[in-house]
C-alpha cells in the first residue's frame, strides 16, 4: 500500500455556512452587523466593541496604576501617580478609532455629562496622552508629506500632537556607522568624518537594489518601531500604544514565521510586552485592538463618523502579490476569512498562547539578549545556525576571513573609516530574521553589471551601534574581560609576550 | 410570474435608482468620488453576467429587459465593474469572480450584507449600498 499524498476529494463540498441569527444576540431588535457568526444591533455592537477595547487596554491600565514590573516586584507603592502614554498615530482607521476609544473611555473627566453616575468620579486611567505621527515621505514610494492632513484629523481632540520624520532615527549622529553586506560576517565600520545627512542615510538603508521587497519592508518596520520606542522613552512615556487590529496581527504572525521571526513571535503578536528593561527605563508596548477585527473597527469608525486617511502602500511598481511575503499572506488570510469567518481569531488566539521571551527573562532576573537592529529578543548563535543549514560559496568563505583585501571601500564620508576588526562583525549579534535580511541579498538581474562594493555598503542608524556596543560589553563582562588591547604583527606579539618567554 | 414582473416594470419603469458609496480607499477606483447616484436596470438576464462570458466585452449600455431576474447585489457588482470602475483592466481590485474581493465590506441600507443574503439581496428603488475597503490596513 502506498503512503503517498492522498488524492484530493474534489467531490467533497465545503460545509454550508451557518445563517446569521435574525435578531440581535442581546435584544430582540433586528441586527445590523455580524461579527464572526454573532449578530448585533448597532447599539449592542457598540457595547460589545467598547468591552473588547477595555479588555485589550487592561494590561496598559494595570501598568499605569501599578508602575513598572520591577517596582511591583520590589513592593513599591505607586499612589495616585499614573503613566504617560504615547499613541503611535498613522491617520488610518485603526489608530483613529483607538484615539476615540482612549478619549471616551480612558480620559473621561469628572465633569463629563455623559457619566451615568455623577457621584462616582473615576480619575483618568492615564496621566496624559501624546499623539505621535511618523512622516514616512522620505521612504521611496510613500508619496508626499501628509502631516497637515493628520494634524487636521486630531485637531478636535484635547491631546498634544507631534510629528517626526522617519529619517530622524539617524540623529543625533556624530559619526557614520555602516556595514557591508558583501562580507558574510557583516563587518561594520565607524567613520569619524562628516556624517551623512539623515535622509541620505535613510535612503542608503531602505533602497538598496540588492534587497527583496520583503527585506525592505522588514527593515522599514524595524526602523519605525525603534523610532517609536525611542521617542516614547525620551518623552517620559511608560506606555506606547499602537493600533494593530486582529487582522494585522494574524498576518504578521504567519508572515513573521515565514521570515524567521519565530523566536520573538510572542512579543510581536502579544497584547503587550515590556520593550525596555534598562535602568530607569521600562516601556510597555501595548496593542489594545489586537483582538478586534478590522471589520469591527471599520464599522465602529462609520457609526462614530470618524474621519481617517487611506493608507498608501509603497508604490514599488510590482504586482501586489509579488510585493513581499506580507502582501501575499494578506491575500491568503483575507481569502480564507471570506469563507471561514473565524480564521483570523483562530490564528491570533493560537499565537497569543505563545510565551514571551521578555517576561521569561524578567522572571529569571536575567538580562535579555536583544537584536541590535529590530530590538526584539534574539537567540544566540543565529549565525552558526544559518551557516549549518545553508550552502556557502568558496568566494563567500574567502571574503569572510578578515583581511585588508576584503575591506569594502566605503562611500566618501566613510572613506576615512578605521579598519574593521573581527570584533566589529554585526552578524553574530543579529536575530535570525535580521541576519537573513542583511545577508540574503538578491543576485543582480541578468545582463546587469555586478553592483560595486560601494553599493553593498549600508548606513546603519546610531541606535544599532549603541545596542551592538552594549551587547558586546555585556558579553565581555560575562566572560570576565576587563579590557582589550589590539596587537598586530609578529614583533608586536613578541613584545607582548616577552616577559613570559623562557631563555633557551 | 413573468407577467407580474412585466406589469411591475411597466408601472415603475425599467430602471431603479440607487445610492452607492465608497470608502476606505475604494473611492480611488471610482473617479475619486465617495458617493454616486446610479440607475441600473430593474431586471437582468443571469447568463449575460456569468463569469464564463466575462471575456466578451459588456455592451456600451446595460440592457434593461422588462422581465427576468430582479437585479441583486450580484448584478450590482457586475454593473459597477463594467460601467463605473475606472481601470477596466484591473477588475481584480474590486471583484473576484461574481462576488466582491475579500476584504471589502458591504452595507445595504446600514445593515451588514451578510444579514441580507449577500449576493442574493434583491435591490429596491432608493436603496443605499456602501462599499468599504479594509485592504489598506489601518
Amino acid at each position: 500500500m502506498s503512503c503517498g499524498q492522498p488524492a484530493p476529494d474534489e467531490t467533497q463540498e465545503l460545509p454550508a455556512a451557518v445563517a446569521p441569527a435574525a435578531t440581535c444576540v442581546r435584544c430582540s431588535l433586528p441586527p445590523g452587523i455580524v461579527v464572526r457568526t454573532t449578530s448585533y444591533c448597532w447599539e449592542h455592537f457598540h457595547d460589545h466593541f467598547t468591552f473588547a477595547y477595555r479588555k485589550g487596554i487592561d494590561g496598559a491600565r494595570t501598568r499605569s496604576r501599578s508602575g513598572r514590573p520591577q517596582d511591583v516586584l520590589n513592593g513599591a507603592k505607586r499612589g495616585t501617580k499614573r503613566s504617560k502614554v504615547m499613541l503611535a498615530f498613522s491617520g488610518g482607521a485603526s489608530s483613529r478609532v483607538l484615539l476615540d476609544l482612549l478619549q471616551k473611555n480612558s480620559f473621561t473627566r469628572p465633569d463629563d455629562p455623559s457619566l451615568s453616575n455623577p457621584r462616582f468620579k473615576p480619575p483618568p486611567t492615564f496621566e496624559s496622552l501624546e499623539i505621535l505621527y511618523v512622516d514616512e515621505s522620505g521612504v521611496p514610494g510613500f508619496g508626499p508629506d501628509r502631516t497637515e492632513e493628520v494634524r487636521a484629523l486630531v485637531a478636535e481632540t484635547p491631546f498634544p500632537f507631534r510629528s517626526i520624520k522617519l529619517e530622524s532615527i539617524f540623529t543625533p549622529s556624530t559619526t557614520t556607522f555602516s556595514t557591508s553586506y558583501s562580507t558574510p560576517s557583516l563587518l561594520t565600520s565607524t567613520s569619524t568624518s562628516t556624517p551623512l545627512d539623515p535622509l541620505t542615510s535613510l535612503l542608503s538603508f531602505l533602497s538598496p537594489s540588492t534587497h527583496s521587497p520583503t527585506s525592505l519592508a522588514s527593515l522599514h518596520s524595524s526602523l519605525l518601531h525603534s523610532l517609536l520606542r525611542r521617542e516614547a522613552l525620551s518623552s517620559g512615556c511608560e506606555i506606547l500604544l499602537t493600533g494593530e487590529t486582529a487582522n494585522r496581527v494574524a498576518i504578521q504572525t504567519i508572515a513573521g514565521m515565514a521570515e524567521g521571526r519565530g523566536f520573538s513571535m510572542g512579543e510581536e503578536v502579544g497584547c503587550e510586552w515590556e520593550a525596555s528593561e534598562e535602568e530607569g527605563g521600562g516601556l510597555l508596548v501595548a496593542r489594545p485592538l489586537s483582538s478586534i477585527l478590522l471589520k469591527e473597527v471599520t464599522y465602529y469608525a462609520r457609526i462614530r463618523e470618524l474621519e481617517s486617511l487611506t493608507m498608501r502602500r509603497p508604490e514599488t511598481g510590482v504586482e501586489p502579490k509579488k510585493a513581499g511575503i506580507e502582501a501575499l499572506v494578506q491575500d491568503f488570510v483575507n481569502g480564507l476569512e471570506a469563507n471561514f469567518p473565524s480564521t483570523v481569531s483562530t490564528i491570533i488566539r493560537t499565537a497569543q498562547k505563545l510565551g514571551m521571551r521578555s517576561a521569561d527573562e524578567r522572571e529569571r532576573k536575567v538580562e535579555g539578549i536583544r537584536c541590535p537592529l529590530c530590538g526584539l529578543p534574539a537567540q544566540l548563535g543565529a549565525e552558526d545556525w544559518r551557516k549549518a543549514i545553508t550552502i556557502s560559496t568558496l568566494s563567500d568563505l574567502k571574503s569572510a576571513a578578515p583581511s585588508s583585501s576584503s575591506t569594502p571601500s566605503l562611500p566618501a564620508p566613510a572613506a576615512a573609516a578605521d579598519l574593521p576588526s573581527p570584533e566589529a562583525a554585526l552578524a553574530p549579534l543579529l536575530c535570525y530574521s535580521c541576519l537573513l535580511i542583511m545577508q540574503g541579498t538578491l543576485p543582480p538581474p541578468r545582463g546587469a553589471p555586478t553592483p560595486d562594493e560601494e553599493e553593498k555598503v549600508v548606513v546603519l542608524p546610531p541606535y544599532v551601534e549603541e545596542m551592538a556596543r552594549r551587547r558586546r560589553r555585556i558579553a565581555e563582562e560575562e566572560e570576565g574581560v576587563v579590557g582589550r588591547r589590539t596587537v598586530s604583527g609578529v614583533e608586536g606579539v613578541r613584545r607582548e609576550v616577552e616577559g613570559y618567554l623562557l631563555d633557551e | 410570474m413573468a407577467t407580474d414582473s412585466t406589469t411591475a416594470a411597466s408601472e415603475a419603469g425599467p430602471m431603479i435608482s440607487l445610492t452607492v458609496e465608497f470608502g476606505g480607499g475604494m473611492e480611488l477606483l471610482f473617479h475619486h468620488q465617495h458617493s454616486h447616484n446610479v440607475q441600473i436596470p430593474r431586471f437582468y438576464d443571469p447568463p449575460s453576467i456569468a463569469p464564463t462570458s466575462s471575456s466578451s466585452p459588456a455592451p456600451p449600455t446595460a440592457p434593461a429587459p422588462l422581465q427576468g431576474k430582479k437585479s441583486d447585489i450580484r448584478y450590482l457588482i457586475w454593473w459597477l465593474r463594467e460601467y463605473l470602475l475606472d481601470d477596466k483592466n484591473r477588475p481584480e481590485l474590486f471583484s473576484q469572480g461574481e462576488t466582491i474581493r475579500p476584504g471589502i465590506l458591504i452595507l445595504i441600507n446600514s445593515t451588514d450584507w451578510e444579514l441580507e443574503g449577500e449576493l442574493e439581496y434583491e435591490l429596491e428603488e432608493g436603496d443605499e449600498c456602501v462599499f468599504i475597503s479594509t485592504l489598506h490596513g489601518g
